[in-house]
């Protein structure tokens, strides 16, 4: 049971990691989503795993509802979207390809330094996802810096959060499943917001690239 | 209950805005009487706070010292904010700058922010104080978009993407101190139940918590190097928003870093939070001082004035002794202060539809009222005597030369360039010939009145500080104090 507890652990956490690596290299907006529902998914059968096992019907509730925002709502707004603006394509990176993969090794390489000893002692799972975990939330940091497209910012910051949730999960913090929900929901309406402003952005530069969101420096 | 009520009666008002706020009459009374209301039960709150020390309502709020301080803050800068913005709503309407729908919204977010502030201040819990202060974000980002132009959605975009990325590098802060608390056994975690394991938590984990706090709160408020949206911003919103942004928000975020940091310093030690707050505070009040030297545009100068004032907030707790008395006593005067010269700020943004220095001349002309409420503002802000913020800015230097006179004389020197910036922007914009084609005179009484009394209570604080004040400066004072 363990065994299977860590095998699975393990799974999810590369999981979280390879769908980060690969918002970094895709081109495409439609498999940028793709990626953050692998994401997600990794991080709902994190949870939804840790419901089970300590038999907790408010946190089975919070994986449903997790499941709803991160998998079902937030990939639909997002390829409506898509469709909507006829922009597949997204925006490219500051950073070309190798230098960016250069960049996300020197991440992984940090991750496993010393100086992050204290707080990786705390976390009880093995040194790999440990390892991972810290370098999902540097290599998310820096998605949201090198991509140029607006809905590549938005997944930027949601796989940060939904790094920082895994972390949470493997800190083993419990609050009042109320707050959980609580809050998914200020997820769920972060998402919403940003959406919505991913439209105006459409709809007034004509492009998700935010490099041409120029008009303060005038 | 007067909790229950603070956080219920704007929730009515945005009901109520939603369902019959198409007539213009009809949604202004609804929020003035809300926001009348909030003042009276946020009065209350910080009355029975006087009086017993604490308010609470058991385990999911409570209020002491410090809280009541900014709460009574956030109520009174809501009331004048919004008394100010039925005059500037109208005019924005009147010149077609806005439709009637904006408007409605405007008032309606203005509400959710001002209600998930309340709940920031009030909780008991360090989760729903980050929530809360998240809605904040999700709210003002349309704020910021008030008027839908493409430099409005650029400037509200930055501020959804750095606010967003700094408050989860503060919720994954939060995490890290909630699971130290993991002893206490319980699934509701409060302020004073991770103070009383504190003892025991990891020294080097706090570190790394704590400085993920700094970045996360540290945006909100606005502190360099987690500025950079804060001029924009402050250049794009309306100014009512602006001036709870800056009278209000700021002190919120300062109280979630003061919580936390209480907290840290019984694990780490001062020296720690300490040495953040001296650097913080340092380059916070250099880079401001000398970017307002040579500011082109009112508004985005007073957004350095903000970020230049927070910075002096962190040197003085920072500083230690005297210098946490004038930090707090600094807060105050700011958060006040602050709102008057952004509320000034709006009825010369309406009159000249122009944020640009050079753009605005003869103030005294065109707005007489405004123009001479506008060079007390100055002197106010820049800590002229005999005016509140000089003696605020007096006992956190008279900290800092304690132990700290480098730090302190140069930071006394950015405050000459900062003093020399505005004196030659405002000049500039009030003493000089009227431009042709300017209409001459004040709008209407709606736009001086909030201002007025506002500047009344300025001048009635700066020198005459009322006891209960006194009182809650004094317990949160040696709350801080004693835990350093």
């Amino acid at each position: 049971m363990i065994n299977t507890v860590f095998n699975l652990q393990l799974l999810c956490a590369s999981l979280i990691m390879l769908s980060i690596i690969l918002m970094h290299i895709v081109k495409k907006n439609s498999t940028l989503v793709t990626a953050y529902i692998l994401q997600s998914l990794g991080l709902v059968v994190l949870l939804g795993s840790g419901a089970i096992q300590e038999k907790s019907f408010g946190l089975l509730v919070v994986t449903a509802i997790m499941f709803v925002i991160k998998i079902i709502v937030a990939p639909s707004l997002f390829i409506r979207l898509i469709k909507k603006s006829h922009l597949n394509l997204s925006a490219s990176t500051y950073l070309n390809i190798p230098l960016t993969l250069s960049i996300l090794l020197g991440i992984l390489v940090f991750s496993q330094s010393d100086i992050l000893t204290p707080l990786l002692t705390l976390l009880p799972v093995i040194p790999q996802i440990k390892t991972i975990l810290i370098s999902g939330i540097l290599m998310s940091l820096f998605l949201i810096i090198n991509r140029k497209g607006a809905l590549s910012q938005i997944i930027g910051v949601l796989s940060l959060e939904n790094t920082i949730f895994v972390f949470g999960i493997f800190l083993g913090v419990r609050q009042l499943s109320a707050l959980e929900i609580g809050l998914l929901f200020d997820v769920f309406f972060w998402i919403v917001v940003s959406s919505v402003f991913v439209t105006m952005i459409y709809r007034n530069f004509g492009s998700f690239d935010i490099s041409k969101l120029n008009q303060l420096k005038k | 209950m007067a909790i229950i009520l603070l956080l219920v009666i704007p929730i009515i008002a945005i009901i109520l805005s939603a369902l019959f706020g198409h007539k213009k009459e009809i949604l202004e009374k609804i929020n003035c009487v809300s926001s009348v209301l909030e003042l009276l039960a946020g009065g209350y709150i910080v009355e029975q706070v006087v009086v017993s020390h604490s308010y609470s309502l058991f385990p999911y709020f409570s209020v002491e010292a410090l809280s009541a301080l900014i709460l009574g803050l956030t109520v009174l800068v809501g009331i004048i904010a919004t008394f100010h913005g039925v005059e500037y709503f109208e005019l924005e309407l009147g010149k077609k700058m806005i439709s009637e729908k904006t408007m409605q919204h405007s008032y309606i977010l203005m509400r959710v922010f001002l209600v998930s502030m309340y709940a920031a201040i009030v909780t008991a819990n360090p989760i729903i104080m980050w929530i809360s202060i998240e809605v904040t974000s999700l709210t003002s980002v349309f704020l910021i978009n008030f008027f839908n132009r493409p430099e409005d959605l650029e400037a509200a975009w930055k501020f959804l993407i750095i606010n967003s990325v700094g408050l989860l590098f503060g919720l994954l802060g939060t995490l890290l101190f909630l699971s130290q608390g993991e002893g206490l056994g319980r699934i509701f975690i409060q302020w004073t139940d991770l103070m009383s394991v504190a003892h025991s938590m990891s020294p080097t984990l706090l570190k790394f918590a704590y400085l993920f706090v700094i970045i996360g709160y540290g945006t909100k408020m606005g502190f360099v190097p987690m500025h950079t949206w804060k001029p924009d911003t402050y250049n794009k919103a309306p100014l009512p928003v602006v001036a709870l942004l800056s009278g209000a928000l700021l002190n919120v975020a300062f109280l979630a870093i003061l919580r936390f940091t209480l907290i840290a310093n019984i694990s780490i030690g001062k020296a720690f939070s300490q040495n953040l707050f001296l650097f913080f505070g340092f380059i916070s009040v250099t880079l401001a001082g000398s970017i307002i030297y040579t500011q082109k545009n009112y508004k985005r100068m007073l957004a350095y004035s903000t970020i230049e004032h927070a910075g002096l907030m962190l040197l003085g707790i920072g500083f230690g002794g005297i210098g946490i008395f004038g930090a707090l006593l600094h807060m105050i005067y700011h958060s006040l202060g602050k709102a008057f010269f952004f509320l000034l700020s709006s009825n010369v943004a309406v009159r000249y539809s122009s944020s640009i220095i050079a753009e605005v001349k003869g103030l005294l002309k065109t707005l007489p009222v405004t123009g001479v409420l506008y060079i007390f503002a100055f002197l106010f802000i820049t800590g002229m005597p005999p005016f509140g913020i000089f003696f605020s800015e007096f006992y956190i230097f008279l900290g800092g030369f304690a132990h700290h006179i480098i730090i302190t004389s140069i930071v006394i020197l950015m405050l000459i360039f900062v003093f020399v910036g505005f004196f030659r922007s405002i000049i500039s914009m009030v003493f000089t010939p009227a431009p042709e084609g300017v209409e001459q005179g004040e709008t209407s009484m709606w736009g001086l009145v909030p201002v007025g009394a506002l500047a009344l209570i300025l001048v009635i604080i700066s020198f005459y500080l009322p006891p209960f004040v006194t009182q809650l400066l004094k317990e949160s004072v040696q709350t801080i104090t004693n835990i350093r």
